[in-house]
This record gives C-alpha cells, structure tokens and sequence, in this order.
C-alpha cells in the first residue's frame, strides 16, 4: 500500500541482508523479517525476480563511485537465491569488479585481482561477508551505518536501558539513553541539542540524562516557573520529536549514520518548526562541510507542503503510485515547473505539492 | 504609534519587531502575522490585514507587509503588493507600508559582527568573527554566510539568536553598509 515508505524499505531491506543477526544469513533475514520472499515481490504480476541497485560516491576517495546490484530470485517451494550480485569501483574511469559470482559462489574480490571466500548463494549476501583488508570494505562500512527513523512519541515516554544508547532506535524508544550516550561522549553535541531546544522552546531552562540505579536511564527537564523537573514521559509529543531530530542532526561524527532516512519528521511539530529545522540541518551540514568532512545524507519523507517549503525543486524527488508500482522521479527535470517555482508564479513547492502539480510522471 | 507586521516566516517574526523598535521610540509592534513563505505571504497578506482591522482592541495605526527581495528589484515587489491590495478593493483603516529588503535579512544582520560576538559571549561561547567583505545590498547567498558567521561564532541559526542579534546590532552600522536598511529607517520613521 506504501508509496514514500517502499523506497526506504529498500534501504532497510539492504541494511538486513548485510548486517542481519549474528548467525543468520543475510537475505535469509531480511526476507524472513518481512514475512518471506512473496511479500517482498511486487504484487502486481509474476515475477519472482527482486533487483536493488544503488549508486553511492566515496568521499574518502577522489572522483571514486561505487555501483552495487543484488538480484534475487525466488524459485520452486519459495527458495530464494542470490542470483547475481556485483560491487563496482569506479575509480579515475576505471571499473573494478569487487564481488565475484563463479560457479554458484560469491567472492570478494580486491583491486589486484585476488579473490576471498566462496560464499554460497543460498540466501547470502557477499557483502555480509566483507572483511577490513576488502577493497570494498568502505563501501560494507557506510551501509553499516544507515539509520532508519519513523519515530513515536508515546515510545520515547519510556525510560531505557543505559547500554542501549548507542544507536538511536527506529521508533525512538531509547531516546533517553542515546542521549545520555550522546552526553558522555560529546558535550559539546549534546550542548548543541540542549541550546537549540532551549531556544525553542523557552520555557525548557535545562535538559539532561538521569540514570538511575536499575541500569535505566531517562529524561529530565528543568522548566521556569516549575519547581521540580519534567520527565520523560510527561514531555509532550512535539519536544520528544523535536529532541530525536536534532540529536539526529548533531550527533557526534563517531555515532552519527552515513544516511540517515526519517518517515515524515512534521508528526508532532508545528508548522512554524519546519522552517528552523531545515535551518538548523542546513547549517550542520555547512559546518561539516567547511571543516572537510562528510556529512551524514538525510532522506526525509513527508506529507506536509510547510516542509516541502524548505527545499529547493533540486533537492525533491516525488514519488507516486501508479498501476500498482511505486515510481520516482525528480520534478526538477519538468522544465515548466522549475519555471513556475523560480518565477513564484503558482507558489512555493509545497503548493505545487498539494495541488497535485508535481505529480505525474508523463 | 501601534502597529503590525505581516512577514515570511520565523526568523523575520524574531527579528524585524526587535529593529523596528529600535529604529522608531514609541513604536510597539503589537501583531506579527508570519505567512510561511514568500508567496503565502503574497497571497494572504490581504487576507491577514481583514483580520488584523477586525479586533479593534489592538488598535493598530500601521502595517507593515515586509518580504525578502531575495536581491531582485524590490520597488517591483513593493508594487507588486500594493496593487495585489489595491485590486482587493479593501480599504483598512489603518496605513499599510510595504517594503522589500534587500536581498535577506540576513543582510543586515551580518553588517557588524560585533554583534554576533556579543551574543556569542553572552551565551557562554569563546569564538569571534571577523567582519564579512562583500556588498551586503547585492550578496546573493547572504542567508548561507550568516548562518557561517553564526557557526563559527559557535551560535545556531534560531529565531531567538536572530532576535538577540537584532538588539545589539549598530544600526549605523547596518545603514553605512546597506543602502536597503536605510530606506527601511525612512519608511519605519515617516
């Protein structure tokens, strides 16, 4: 039924079948988690064929592309196989094969052509397999580090285990724990996060971690004209949201995510947010930018014209559902809307968004 | 003198009243109506001055309707607004000004880094920075500088950093590097 979602899907799917639970085979899981391979295929016809390809830059090296694809293909009884799966380095203009299917087997393959494995094809992905001397291994380390977020307040209301803070959860369950993860190992981030929250929200005077003596930790905050402190599960929805995203935005480089991929981040916020959000993500990019480093990529869908408003016809791609297939494309290929929005003849985008203007691929 | 202000979003909600007190004693600036963008504003501002003469308790004198010029000719935005008002038909009793700045607002508030250093200080921040040489009334990504400025002086791009700046800012300051504010003190004063 998704549209917006499916393309994210895709991102987690991948995520699974490289880094799937300790002794599961990759694709094996990632189809398992998702209720096996028949719905996972398109339900609009009879292929049994599921093909990802995706395309990423490397920034630590110069003018380097990676191309990855995995086709797999479900046969008799359901059996999924991996039926092709490449990693490409494109370096300078030079192709290099990092992943190798022979005879039924997958092989990591380096630069000077030696060839590490014999991973069988049953389920597996070659990449789940990726060691550090890999030529490829950067590539195995950046989808390590996708994140995907559909966050919900209700569950951040909880206090969480202390070691659990590491990675911020999908849903945001373990809000109170990242942070206090984010506390100890950057003040400065949490600084950052705790400051922008204040000025937001200004009657919020401190913000801060507590843990307590059961291995948990939660939330507090300091409010004026209040005596005692607010905790986590009486913040109201906005904050908790507001509080996930920017700890998103500025978490330090060594617990931030390579892609970062957020459901619909207007839930809970205000209109007049969306603008100094945007804002506050711009400048951290900026930020990183400036001092040489990568900065993580967002991938935001969403609803809401007011945040559609905060980018540029560039930045958009709009999805759509048509004859049962979920399809992408970039409006800002439309000649005649890019026009329209440079002019500010129709409106903002996020005008064009609701009037339906954008859509249709044709 | 009461008046309102009809403007594009957040920060300009946080930071013209600051200015515009500034500029003029006995100026209040009693309503903000911020529109969510520069073509919300276009199409609502008559709207939002229906709404603002309909409570007489605010007493309003005068609106000013305020859009970025985003470095395009700002009489032909100004105009633009003022005949979108006229062909309404709606008379309000109040005056309604319409300026454009030129280019963001951000233009102004990187006319004296003095005052993004104070409110650094202020907020328990060690960075400085050093004044910005380029022509604030045609710089085109003024809005990216300031928000550079604003990062390296460790202060992030939120409306209340936006109002703390407008209160300390020089406003000669502002006027000798910016022809546009100049014309903005002319009309708040007249």
């Amino acid at each position: 039924m998704s549209g917006k979602s499916n393309i994210l899907e895709v991102f987690r799917f991948l995520h699974d079948a490289v880094f799937p639970q300790p002794g599961r085979e990759g694709v094996s899981f990632a189809l398992a988690q998702r209720g096996g391979i028949n719905e996972v295929l398109w339900k609009g016809g009879g292929e049994r064929l599921v093909s990802i390809a995706l395309e990423a830059n490397d920034p630590s090296r110069v003018n380097a592309e990676y191309k990855y694809k995995i086709e797999l293909i479900s046969g008799a009884g359901d059996y999924v196989t991996t039926q092709n799966e490449s990693l490409k380095l494109i370096h300078s203009g030079l192709e290099n094969d990092l992943v190798a299917v022979k005879d039924g087997f997958l092989f990591l393959k380096n630069l000077d052509g030696k060839e590490y494995g014999g991973v069988g094809t049953s389920g597996a992905t070659a990449l789940q397999h990726a060691y550090p001397a890999w030529d490829g291994y950067s590539f195995y380390e950046f989808v390590k580090l996708w994140r995907s977020y559909h966050l919900v307040p209700t569950s951040m209301k909880e206090s969480g285990l202390t070691r659990e803070g590491q990675i911020l959860a999908e849903d945001g369950h373990n809000l109170s724990a990242w942070l206090m993860w984010i506390q100890a190992h950057s003040s400065e981030a949490f600084g950052r996060v705790s400051e922008a929250l204040q000025d937001l929200f200004p009657e919020i005077t401190s913000l801060r971690a507590i843990p307590t003596t059961e291995d948990r930790v939660y939330l507090a905050a300091k409010e004026k004209d209040l005596t005692r402190e607010t905790r986590v599960f009486q913040m109201s929805d906005g904050f908790l949201v507001l509080t996930a995203l920017l700890s998103l935005i500025y978490a330090p480089p060594e617990l931030a995510g390579t892609l970062v991929c957020i459901e619909e981040p207007e839930n809970y916020l205000h209109p007049r947010l969306m603008e100094t959000l945007v804002a506050l993500l711009r400048q951290a990019r900026q930020e990183l930018l400036n001092s040489r480093r990568t900065p993580t990529q967002f991938i935001l869908t969403t609803q809401s014209p007011y945040l559609v408003n905060q980018f540029s016809l560039d930045e958009v791609v709009w999805i759509e559902k048509k004859n049962g297939e979920t399809r992408a494309f970039r409006p800002t290929d439309k000649e005649h809307l890019r026009k329209l929005v440079e002019d500010k003849e129709i409106g903002l985008l996020g005008d064009l968004m609701y009037t339906d203007a954008i859509g249709d691929e044709k | 003198m009461n008046i309102a202000i009809v403007v594009e979003g957040p920060s300009d909600r946080a930071a013209y009243p600051v200015l515009m007190e500034r500029i003029r004693t006995g100026l209040r600036v009693n309503q903000i109506r911020d529109c969510g963008g520069k073509t919300k504003l276009k199409n609502s501002f008559v709207g939002l001055l229906k709404e603002l003469e309909r409570n007489p308790a605010w007493s309003i004198e005068r609106v000013f309707v305020i859009q970025d010029s985003d470095c395009k000719p700002h009489e032909e935005i100004e105009a633009r607004l003022q005949s979108k008002l006229s062909e309404s038909h709606f008379a309000p009793e109040f005056q309604v000004r319409c300026f454009a700045t030129k280019c963001v607002l951000e233009s102004w508030l990187l006319a004296d880094p003095r005052a993004i250093n104070t409110i650094s200080r202020r907020r328990g921040k060690h960075k400085q920075v050093e004044s910005v040489q380029v022509d604030l009334d045609s710089y085109k990504d003024a809005k990216k500088l300031f928000w550079e400025q604003l990062s390296k002086a460790e202060l992030q791009a939120v409306p209340p950093v936006y109002a703390e700046i407008a209160s300390v800012i020089e406003l000669g300051q502002i006027s000798s590097r910016c022809l546009s504010f100049r014309r903005f003190k002319e009309k708040i004063l007249a």
